[in-house]
């Protein structure tokens, strides 16, 4: 859900996930485990979306967080006692959407769902190396946009 | 290690996979590098910012909405390969018939007409000859006559 946005949505590519893996089930070769091939379909699906929602971007990040002023801190820090859950949600996907597909999805992994880095590798279809690589660069790109939210909520 | 190696091992600190020794050397430069340490904090602080939503349960027709989708798909096959046993037919078909119609076309139907013609003239003035007969004589007559007249 936090890579697709809403309930539906996250379902709807999950059903996707399954058709994918049934039509290829005759591929299945049996080299690695049954839930490590799921993971790798659901892990292309995702970024085949990741990449086509990349491209629909409208405006930058640092536009955005000076249009939105406080709001965007209290999105990010609050919790949703001010009945912000949709729009806090959305926000966070905006900011998870400024990283490329790779880094979202290797970050999403680790901190949502808690895969090793060798769970995110086999999913991902990449070396060790390319994982922490992509976690590194995953965790800097976040850190250096919440302090934009930051520097613009302490001048306010 | 260096500080910029340190500062790539900060980011990766709270997965808990680095190894022993880089583990060690890691929170021993936490100790005495405050900027490292802001980092690690905030890198901690990641997870639960971010990824706090709880999991979704999965819908009660999620199972059955999979299945109707596999249905429809092997559906959707079955009347694909429908398509192609004819398609597979009509194709060479249709291809001869066009190159056969372009053939005719082509040709010199009057001018072959015409020849036919004199030819079955020249053959019924050999018949009438032969046969004696005033009827097929003035039949090959007419038929000389008319390919005069064209």
């Amino acid at each position: 859900m936090s890579l697709v946005g809403d309930t539906a949505r996250a379902e709807d590519v999950a059903q996707e996930s399954f058709l994918r893996a049934y039509k290829a089930l005759a591929d299945f070769a049996g080299k690695s485990s049954f839930l490590t091939w799921i993971s790798r379909i659901a892990s292309n699906l995702c970024l085949e979306i990741l990449r086509k929602e990349k491209r629909r971007r409208e405006d930058s990040w640092d536009a955005l967080v000076e249009r939105l002023g406080e709001k965007a801190y209290n999105l990010v820090h609050e919790s949703d006692a001010f009945g912000r859950g949709i729009e806090r949600r959305d926000f966070i996907r905006r900011l998870l959407s400024e990283l490329s597909p790779e880094s979202r999805l290797a970050l999403t992994l680790r901190e949502l769902q808690g895969f090793s880095y060798k769970e995110i590798s086999d999913a991902m279809g990449c070396s060790l190396d390319s994982v922490k690589a992509r976690l590194r660069r995953a965790r800097i790109d976040i850190i250096e946009r919440l302090n934009v939210i930051d520097g613009v909520s302490a001048d306010e | 290690m260096d500080h910029e190696k340190l500062r790539e091992s900060v980011l990766l600190l709270r997965d808990g996979e680095l190894s022993p020794s880089e583990r060690f050397a890691v929170e021993e430069h936490l100790k005495e590098c405050p900027s490292c340490r802001q980092l690690a904090v905030a890198v901690e602080a990641i997870g639960p910012s971010l990824f706090n939503d709880a999991k979704p349960p999965a819908s009660e027709q999620f199972i059955s909405g999979i299945m109707s989708r596999i249905d429809e798909s092997a559906e959707k096959e079955i009347g694909d390969k429908k398509l192609d046993l004819p398609l597979r037919w009509w194709v060479p078909a249709f291809s001869f018939g066009l190159a056969g119609a372009v053939l005719l076309a082509a040709m010199p139907r009057q001018r072959q007409l015409l020849t036919m013609e004199s030819l079955f003239a020249a053959r019924a003035n050999v018949v009438a000859d032969r046969v004696q007969d005033p009827q097929v004589a003035y039949l090959s007559d007419l038929l000389a006559v008319q390919l005069e007249e064209r």
